[in-house]
């Protein structure tokens, strides 16, 4: 066991999800403390895995969230694959890319429209909203359900999904059904690019802050599903070398540890990638967004709207290009030979870095597993920006308008924690 | 030959949120009913899309609102829906939500009806006895069935 280990020392701390509540105290109209709280049960993941066969973890690890299950899945194939020394076909790794296509379009569809628009256009939710913007939820249905049917083409249902494998897929998609969905993605591309035009003239704060992004990035492509981890500030390291630079720990107002790069908060997330990889995008993509006004990279948070945008209109791009070239395969996966040893796992989660670590026995069971959710990484960021965005909007607001303009905040990192944080429990104690 | 009535249960995995999908299943057992079955596990606003395709669509969900476990709930009104439901949501987001906004959108199929089947949230009583419930729903699309 390596000293990181003895970090995690509370083994029930293996939270992925939660629910979330803010306490801020207040003193002389200045902030005197403010803890983001998740709060929700452990749910034990890391501990169930153990003793699970590799395929078994593939399986488990898609019941961690509903709305990024490949993700999960996806980082536990790679970790898995890097133990058992297993190099993938050029078909997996194109079908790997266009099942994470599918993802990022239903969790950013979902959020964008859902979750976010409505803050920004100031409506109490989505339902209020479709009453004068019903094209816009209508345009944001359609995209997320094509995502849907991508997830569902490769992963036979789109909520956890049972078609990946430690190697590839259980089963090749059909070219005809390929073709159904390539056929329907043509035709829907102009509304992923309107999307884009109209996530980047929404009223949206003029605030910048100073914060770090951090992402993978990849030699040629961007980044999905391999890389190294890559900062804005100089970080460039193998995804082994996570544990030397960004060190896990508890506070005590949270059941999820708090993540920190070299002892500071750092960013991750739609935002995050497209400021350090812009140049990894499709020249489309830049003919779309030279026509906002909006530049990447940023240090507006509340541009991640349409850094969530931007993704939808890649995905699509990308999800075509593969989709256009696809050749049944011979086989869709390729055997593995269980051995002992440690590996790695990061891919980028719709909400950002998602790094698993596995150690297997001979037998080809799990002895140990680590998983670090994107939404414990972003957790400090978001007290961080908190404390600005509070200060600058102005600490002598009722608490309601406090509530509701942290929720707003919180909301934009799309946290997982966004099921409570629309029903968000805000404690304000004022002298 | 493509029915025009579905009955489709929504869901969660997770304890008896799980509910729906036993019915579902339960039904899909029987070769007599030739409606549209399906079941979809927290579908959000995609179920408008699924139910895009038929005149009459029997929802069945769990609810709760503090009755007895197996209470089975009957509604073709999706405000009386929403105001005697207690949250039983997913990211803060549940049924009531869906078709409040498919009712804005015009996206609800032309008669719809909840069946809310009332659960114990923390599970402490017992399993529900569904195949009473499946019989009380069958008896509710029986007319649909031709």
């Amino acid at each position: 066991m390596t000293d990181s280990f003895k970090d995690l020392s509370i083994p029930i701390i293996a939270r992925v999800e939660g629910e979330g509540a803010l306490h801020l105290q207040i003193r002389d109209n200045a902030i005197q403390s403010l803890a983001l709280s998740i709060y929700e049960p452990p749910r034990l993941f890391e501990k169930f895995l153990e003793g699970r066969s590799a395929n078994e973890v593939v399986d488990a690890v898609a019941r961690i969230c509903g709305i990024c299950p490949v993700a999960y899945q996806m980082s536990a194939t790679h970790a898995v694959e890097h133990i058992f020394e297993m190099s993938i076909t050029p078909w997996i790794h194109d079908m790997r890319r266009l099942f994470y296509c599918g993802e990022w379009m239903e969790s950013h569809g979902l959020h964008i429209h859902l979750l976010a628009a409505p803050d920004f256009l100031k409506y109490p939710s989505v339902i209020a909203m479709a009453k004068d913007h019903p094209e816009v939820v209508k345009r944001g249905m359609h995209l997320h359900r094509l995502g849907l049917d991508l997830m569902s083409l490769l992963g036979k249902r789109s909520v956890h999904p049972v078609g990946a494998c430690v190697g590839g897929f259980y089963a090749a998609p059909k070219p005809s059904a390929v073709k159904t969905v390539l056929t329907e993605f043509k035709r829907s591309l102009p509304l992923a690019e309107e999307l884009v035009q109209w996530s980047a003239s929404l009223p949206l704060a003029k605030s910048t802050q100073t914060f770090t992004s951090v992402s993978l990035r990849h030699p040629h492509e961007y980044p999905m599903n391999a890389g190294r981890i890559v900062s804005d500030q100089g970080l460039d390291i193998d995804i082994s070398e996570f544990d030397q630079h960004l060190k896990e720990s508890q506070v005590p107002y949270s059941t999820a540890l708090q993540c920190h790069l070299h002892g500071k908060p750092y960013l991750v997330g739609p935002l995050a990638r497209l400021n350090l990889n812009f140049d990894r995008l499709p020249s489309a993509v830049h003919t779309v967004l030279d026509r906002c006004k909006i530049t990447f990279p940023t240090q507006n948070m509340f541009h991640s709207i349409v850094a969530r945008s931007v993704e939808i209109y890649y995905a699509m791009l990308e999800a075509i290009r593969i989709m256009e070239n696809y050749v049944e395969p011979t086989a869709p996966c390729v055997p593995l030979t269980p051995r002992a040893g440690i590996g790695f796992g990061c891919t980028e989660a719709p909400r950002g870095l998602l790094w698993h670590r596995y150690a297997f026995n001979a037998a080809g069971l799990v002895t140990s597993s680590r998983i670090v959710p994107p939404t414990s990484q972003n957790q400090a960021r978001i007290e961080e920006d908190l404390r600005q965005s509070l200060m600058h909007y102005g600490l002598d607001h009722s608490d309601a308008d406090l509530r509701l303009h942290s929720e707003m905040v919180i909301r934009n990192y799309d946290p997982c924690i966004s099921c409570s944080t629309h029903f968000l429990t805000l404690k304000v104690k004022r002298w | 030959m493509v029915s025009k009535t579905a009955v489709i249960g929504v869901g969660s995995p997770f304890g008896e949120d799980y509910i729906a999908y036993r019915v579902i299943e339960c039904l899909k057992r029987d070769p007599t009913l030739k409606i549209h079955l399906d079941y979809y596990d927290r579908p959000y606003w995609h179920l408008l899309e699924c139910m895009k395709p038929f005149d009459t669509v029997h929802l069945v969900d769990a609810i709760v609102s503090h009755q007895a476990p197996g209470t089975l709930h009957r509604y073709e009104d999706i405000h009386a829906f929403q105001v005697n439901q207690q949250s039983l949501s997913s990211h803060g987001w549940g049924l009531a939500d869906t078709l409040l906004l498919g009712e804005v959108l015009d996206q609800l199929p032309s008669k719809l009806i909840i069946h809310g089947i009332e659960i114990d949230p923390h599970g402490s009583q017992g399993e529900i006895a569904y195949l009473d419930l499946v019989s009380q729903i069958k008896r509710d699309i029986l007319p649909s069935n031709r």
